[in-house]
């Protein structure tokens, strides 16, 4: 937070599937180093929102700015813009023909033309980081959905990102599984990486959040620090919410 | 990741020997040995006419060989090519790919080879087994973009948003990440069009190309030895077809070496 | 009751007369003009067509052609198909081992067809290139004997033709009747090709094929050319079908 130049600009975005706003005119602010974790019933349009971040999803109006990038503009590379923020998937979508080490330095060799010994090193480094080092040469079939959860996270980070979003990072996840994800996660945040994460862990959110976001039928309801937002929420929808999940 | 295993079964060539066959009779290895055994056998106890017809025909085998190995390399680009139109969002390229694939597989090959050697060869002269190579392709290509569109189509689509979203454009996504994966869906099926592709090779001889059958057929005309050299020509044929249909079940083991997803 | 029988032996004996007016199945490649082709109608015509029909006048029996491929016209002959081929067979050694021949009824010499620019004025002459001829002719056996000539061997003479006319090819060997009509007959063709030569590889003389052993055909078939000959109805063929 010592840093407070925004590094996200979400302004007035609206994102439609047909005849359905998934996302209904959102605007948000989120700050270099911050941590932001969205919350909300399912089909509240936070993973959308997310997904609209590196474009995963298309906007149908408003702007957002990426790094003072304004990714719908058609100047824009959208490729430069991806590789400064790592995504990290429910379903960890590892790369299967891949081994976890070249799921890991694919990106950096081929797309910043880093050598590859010095890619290989910096992964080993990451996996290390993740705690799976010993799993490098192991191909993602063989490893649990927790092993290959942190091997995601890695792959992530390999391209050096400024940014971290983490769809539903743990909701396929074995439960006895989940600890050993958010244990990274939690590392990655005491170093000071951006980070939206959208989960369900309200844990996690009350105690590695800056902010906590409420939404609902795709628009923000609430938005405040964890501290107000679980002792004492203004919203009856945020209040139903929490009371369904804690 | 937990998809299942999606199997695209076109067939119409020999088996592919599949892993868990591998007792003593099973069928690739009857026919394969038994072919061998009944051709040694024959140029063995009846020199004349077996030896020599076997004699007789070597450089057509080389010429089979030989169309049928660039049609598969053209074949396959072709495939990749149409395959991509096909689930392009460019309409033109779709629409192309589309068209393509309806028109050539409403015309028997034998058709367009005569029609791409004899009918075009009024305008453009190419040579005869350039004419056969292109035939050969275009037909198999237009199959082909069958298989391989259903093969990508089989990857997650979570493959593609994780290779886009580490900031991989669509080309290099679908060489890098989609392609590799699609490849042991799109074996099984594509061997099988290897293997029919060879059998049709056949068909090439009317454009004389002197290829295996066309020699045997220019033996028989001049030995009226119909039995005897059509015996060993249907016999070469069952063992190049068996060799290559094992060469495909020998790849499709490489690829599986990373285990089953 | 004697009266059923004998009826029935009337009945029998009719058939079998008429049966007497014995039908020969003549089997023909029908793709080699002049001597034998399918018109615009359809129909099987051509030099040998009319000989045959005319021998069979004289001999007394019935012909029907029947249009086979070439390549497997002996085979059929060998399998009882039909009974004889009449098709511009060249009578060889080679073939009368495994056939029997009539008495020949048409001599012809192979001729060599190239394109109008070639100066090619024998065979030899074509060595290094590529010459068609169809699969299993005495052109081929030909071409296909001499030292460092590509041969190559075609279904039918027409696709051999069509190809030296597109180039691809550099030369044709055939009877010279055939030669004839592609390279001086034919609209098109004759703009672009010239017979070379007539290759001094000899006479050649076409005789009808019949099953080895298979007199009754042999003597019908025989017998009818006889009549031909004698009568001289071969030249008035001749000026129909091949001109000079």
């Amino acid at each position: 937070m010592e840093n407070s130049e925004p590094i996200i600009r979400i302004e007035n975005v609206t994102k439609r599937f047909g005849h359905l706003k998934a996302v209904d005119n959102v605007s948000l602010t989120i700050k270099t180093g911050e941590k932001v974790v969205i919350i909300g019933p399912s089909g509240s349009g936070k993973s959308t929102l997310l997904r609209t971040i590196n474009r995963l999803e298309e906007i149908t109006s408003g702007r957002i700015l990426v790094d003072g990038m304004d990714i719908m503009d058609r100047a824009t590379d959208i490729n430069r813009v991806r590789m400064e923020v790592g995504m990290v998937f429910q379903n960890f979508n590892l790369f299967p023909h891949k081994t976890a080490l070249q799921n890991l330095t694919m990106a950096p060799v081929k797309l910043k033309k880093i050598p590859r010994q010095e890619a290989e090193k910096n992964a080993l480094r990451l996996l290390k980081k993740v705690n799976i080092a010993e799993k490098a040469d192991v191909y993602p079939t063989q490893l649990s959905g927790g092993q290959q959860q942190r091997v995601a996270i890695a792959r992530a980070l390999a391209m050096n990102p400024k940014i971290m979003l983490f769809d539903e990072p743990t909701s396929a996840l074995d439960p006895e599984m989940i600890g050993e994800v958010l244990d990274v996660m939690k590392t990655l945040a005491l170093e000071g990486m951006t980070m939206i994460v959208v989960t369900h862990e309200m844990g996690f959110a009350r105690e590695v959040a800056d902010r906590v976001i409420f939404m609902d039928h795709g628009a923000v309801v609430e938005e405040g620090t964890p501290e107000h937002f679980f002792k004492n929420p203004t919203h009856d929808r945020t209040k139903l919410f929490l009371s369904q999940i804690l | 990741m937990t998809q299942e295993k999606i199997i695209i079964d076109v067939g119409d060539g020999a088996a592919i020997p599949s892993k868990k066959d591998m007792g003593l009779f099973s069928a690739w290895r009857i026919s394969f040995c038994g072919a061998i055994v009944l051709l040694i056998y024959l140029v063995i106890s009846r020199p004349d006419p077996y030896l020599k017809i076997v004699k007789f025909l070597p450089d057509g085998i080389i010429v089979t060989f030989q169309v049928t190995f660039f049609s598969i390399g053209l074949a396959l680009i072709i495939g990749l090519i149409t395959g991509l139109g096909r689930i392009s969002r460019n309409r033109i390229a779709n629409a192309i790919a589309s068209t393509y694939i309806e028109v050539i597989r409403g015309i028997p090959l034998l058709v367009q080879l005569f029609y791409i050697y004899y009918a075009l060869g009024r305008f453009v002269r190419v040579p005869d087994m350039v004419a056969a190579v292109i035939a050969m392709s275009v037909c198999y290509g237009a199959y082909m973009g069958e298989v391989f569109r259903a093969g990508i189509e089989s990857i997650d689509k979570g493959q593609t948003e994780a290779a886009r979203s580490l900031g991989f454009n669509r080309t290099q996504t679908m060489f890098y990440v989609i392609l590799p994966q699609a490849w042991r869906t799109i074996l099984p099926p594509v061997g099988n069009e290897f293997i029919a592709l060879l059998k049709d090779t056949s068909l090439v001889s009317i454009l004389a190309v002197a290829d295996l059958l066309r020699r045997g057929r220019e033996f028989a005309a001049e030995s009226f030895a119909y039995f005897e050299t059509y015996t060993i020509i249907a016999l070469i044929y069952l063992l190049i077809t068996l060799l290559l249909s094992k060469l495909v079940s020998i790849m499709e083991d490489r690829l599986n070496y990373y285990g089953k997803f | 009751m004697i009266r059923k029988i004998v009826s029935g032996l009337l009945g029998v004996l009719l058939i079998t007369g008429f049966a007497w007016a014995r039908t020969v199945v003549i089997a023909t490649d029908a793709t080699w003009p002049p001597m034998e082709f399918v018109n615009a109608d359809k129909e099987i015509v051509g030099f040998d067509i009319d000989y045959m029909k005319a021998a069979a006048k004289e001999g007394g029996y019935q012909v029907e052609f029947k249009s086979v491929a070439w390549d497997g016209i002996f085979g059929g002959l060998e399998a009882g198909k039909y009974d004889a081929v009449c098709s511009s067979v060249t009578i060889t050694e080679e073939r009368k081992k495994t056939m029997d021949f009539s008495m020949p009824y048409f001599k012809v010499r192979q001729a060599l067809v190239v394109p109008k620019e070639s100066n090619a004025t024998t065979l030899e002459e074509m060595t290094g290139k590529t010459v068609g001829a169809q699969i299993g002719t005495t052109g081929y056996f030909a071409i296909k004997e001499m030292e460092g000539i590509v041969a190559k061997s075609y279904d039918e003479i027409g696709l051999a033709m069509e190809d030296l006319f597109n180039g691809r090819i550099d030369g044709v060997v055939c009877d010279d009747p055939v030669a004839a009509q592609y390279a001086l007959q034919r609209e098109d063709y004759k703009a672009k090709l010239k017979i070379a030569a007539v290759l001094d590889t000899g006479d050649e003389y076409y005789g009808v094929a019949v099953k080895k052993g298979n007199t009754e055909v042999l003597d019908l078939i025989n017998k009818g050319i006889q009549a031909v000959e004698e009568k001289g109805l071969a030249n008035e063929f001749r000026a129909k079908w091949i001109g000079q």
